[in-house]
């Protein structure tokens, strides 16, 4: 990989409730390789994610043509769930999901994908790169990275000075309170 | 294109006619130029060809013959420092390097220099009726007088077009190189003093040796191309005087091409500045030839052997020397860093000595790919704090180890609430 120069997407964070509000994705090159973006309601733009929660159901089943394997699979942070997939595409992705029993605490990075339905209605889901065991302390390391995350994207769309936030706000109009409450929620552990 | 070359250009052939008793109108000829060599039109021609076609133009309206001929410059003679890109320029200095390149367009490649700064000079082939150009010869001195400084891959370069004289200068000492420092070098020739820090497993069969050198200022990536038909390898670890390399950006990466078979060892150390940096992230990644792998043994080489132990450069060995380290991805949200962990740090990662690990690998039906597994399976997804050297991008790991709720916690200044009540109220 040395002559590796290219630079890799980050894996972003974002909690659940925000992301499965997600309506918008986004190319910005023309490249056919190039990766697809989706835009979160507080700014972040993201091709790849990085989520730590319980794996609370997972189901082997088959594409709608029958044609490949497909695992699909509910991950839960806390504030809501997270619908990934991994299909015969991802083969180690595959294999690494099919030993594992529900429920779960896991490591996934994955890559965001965002469907429009039919009627209109958008659906977001992740397709696995990489997925792991993980504890309750990563569980609880990743949701304070989400919520520092998360409250510097409400801060930086709160002062308004960057074009890119003021275009991802004015599209979703953005409550920001909303996701403070959200950020508090997955801080709050019930007793 | 630059105006100041159309005005200096324009102010020459404006002499030229002068000579002839012929007085032209600086402007049009400007505007002519312009319109010739200017991107915003289609032709944008070569400035040389744009001034043979306009002195061509006005000879023939004044019906007299001029030969486009050098020595009509300011022919002041500058350092080779401070040449600017699309000027004309006269430059006196030693040539210390001599090339002849397969192309026929080119006559002789050189480089010269004169104690401020190196330069590549590239001599176009004329035709015969054309005045001759004066072949130069390696340690002697010359004159370059009206050369146009080009820029081609970023690096620049003078060009001997048909109007350029190069005269011989006789009783110049030869010259003792000016040594750059690394965190100085820009895209040109350079000469470094430096220290071979890291080779890194050549990816491409074109690359002899790849890897990083260093000295007190910096670091910078090195490439050795086959093409060069290099004898010797460099070593790690060992101090080089590298004359006239060409560096160039590629990727927006600076990168020296070294000649190895011109590098002199010396028998000196250099402390290699380096950043040291501590990053808390995700490893959100284990590469491929991660684990344990097999070494080339041959002096100098210690290439990764694929699974019939062969050797890019070496073919097949029979020997081999194991080795086990870790090529990842530290994440911090913001940023993807490459890391690549070395075979201490690995085994205290995972938690196995490579002999350990080479054991286990034998009872297992997948061999290497179980350790491989194993260790994607127990880091992947997990926080670490890393601390290692950047070198381009990468961090080469000297520490790794887990990070903790009270790191992060420091990290973030964020902490989890007990109370189920919140004065916030609920999101849902």
């Amino acid at each position: 990989m040395e002559q590796q120069t290219f630079k890799r997407e980050p894996a972003k964070r974002i909690f659940a409730a925000e992301f499965r509000g997600i309506k918008f994705s986004e190319k910005f090159s023309t490249d056919d390789k190039a990766p697809t973006f989706v835009l979160s309601p507080t700014g972040e733009i993201a091709a790849r994610l990085l989520i730590v929660g319980v794996l609370t159901d997972k189901e082997r089943t088959t594409t709608k043509d029958k044609a490949n394997t497909i695992y699909k699979g509910r991950i839960n942070d806390g504030t809501g769930d997270f619908f990934v997939s991994a299909s015969s595409f991802q083969p180690e992705a595959m294999m690494q999901i099919a030993r594992i029993d529900t429920p779960a605490i896991v490591s996934i990075i994955g890559k965001p994908k965002l469907f429009t339905r039919e009627d209109g209605n958008h659906f977001v889901s992740v397709n696995i790169e990489s997925i792991t065991t993980a504890d309750r302390e990563t569980r609880d390391m990743w949701k304070l990275d989400t919520a520092f995350m998360t409250l510097s994207r409400i801060a930086t769309m709160e002062k308004g000075e960057i074009q890119a936030y003021k275009n991802i706000k004015e599209k979703y109009s953005t409550n920001l309170e909303t996701y403070k409450g959200m950020v508090n929620k997955a801080l709050t552990r019930s007793i | 294109m630059d105006e100041k070359l159309i005005n200096e250009s324009a102010d020459k052939i404006v002499k030229l006619f002068k000579e002839k008793e012929i007085d032209l109108s600086k402007k049009s000829i400007v505007d002519d130029l312009t319109k010739l060599v200017d991107e915003k039109f289609d032709f944008a021609l070569p400035m040389n060809d744009a001034i043979r076609a306009v002195v061509g133009k006005y000879s023939r309206q004044h019906n007299v013959k001029i030969m486009i001929s050098g020595g009509s410059g300011s022919g002041d003679t500058q350092p080779i420092k401070d040449l600017v890109a699309n000027t004309w320029v006269t430059v006196e200095g030693e040539v210390v390097e001599i090339n002849k390149p397969d192309s026929k367009k080119i006559h002789q490649t050189a480089i010269i220099t004169d104690g401020s700064g190196s330069i590549r000079v590239t001599v176009w082939n004329r035709n015969p009726d054309e005045p001759h150009v004066t072949d130069m010869v390696v340690g002697k001195w010359y004159k370059i007088s009206n050369g146009i400084v080009n820029i081609y891959n970023n690096i620049p370069a003078i060009g001997v077009q048909k109007t350029s004289i190069i005269t011989k200068i006789d009783g110049k000492a030869k010259l003792t190189p000016t040594v750059t420092k690394i965190i100085d070098i820009k895209p040109g020739i350079v000469n470094l003093q430096a220290k071979v820090v890291k080779l890194f497993e050549p990816k491409s069969d074109k690359v002899a040796q790849a890897g990083i050198i260093g000295d007190n200022t910096g670091t910078i990536r090195f490439v050795i191309w086959k093409s060069t038909k290099p004898k010797k390898q460099l070593k790690e670890g060992q101090v080089y005087d590298i004359p006239f390399a060409a560096c160039n950006l590629f990727n927006n990466t600076l990168s020296v091409n070294l000649i190895p078979d011109e590098t002199k060892d010396l028998k000196i150390d250099i402390d290699v500045k380096t950043t040291t940096l501590s990053t808390l992230g995700n490893l959100v990644n284990v590469q491929e030839g991660s684990g344990i792998v097999k070494r080339c043994v041959i002096e100098g080489c210690h290439r990764v052997l694929n699974r019939m132990n062969y050797c890019t450069i070496h073919e097949i060995q029979k020997d081999y020397k194991y080795d086990m380290r870790i090529k990842g991805v530290i994440d911090t949200g913001y940023d993807a860093k490459f890391i690549h962990i070395p075979l201490k740090q690995t085994e205290e990662l995972i938690g196995m000595t490579l002999e350990q690990a080479i054991k286990k690998s034998e009872h297992d039906s997948l061999g290497v790919d179980a350790i491989y597994m194993e260790i994607k399976n127990k880091i992947v997804g997990k926080y670490f704090i890393v601390e290692g050297n950047e070198m381009n991008d990468r961090i080469l790991v000297s520490g790794i180890k887990p990070a903790t709720l009270e790191d992060m916690k420091k990290l973030t200044e964020l902490d989890f609430k007990n109370s189920p009540q919140s004065t916030l109220g609920d999101a849902s």
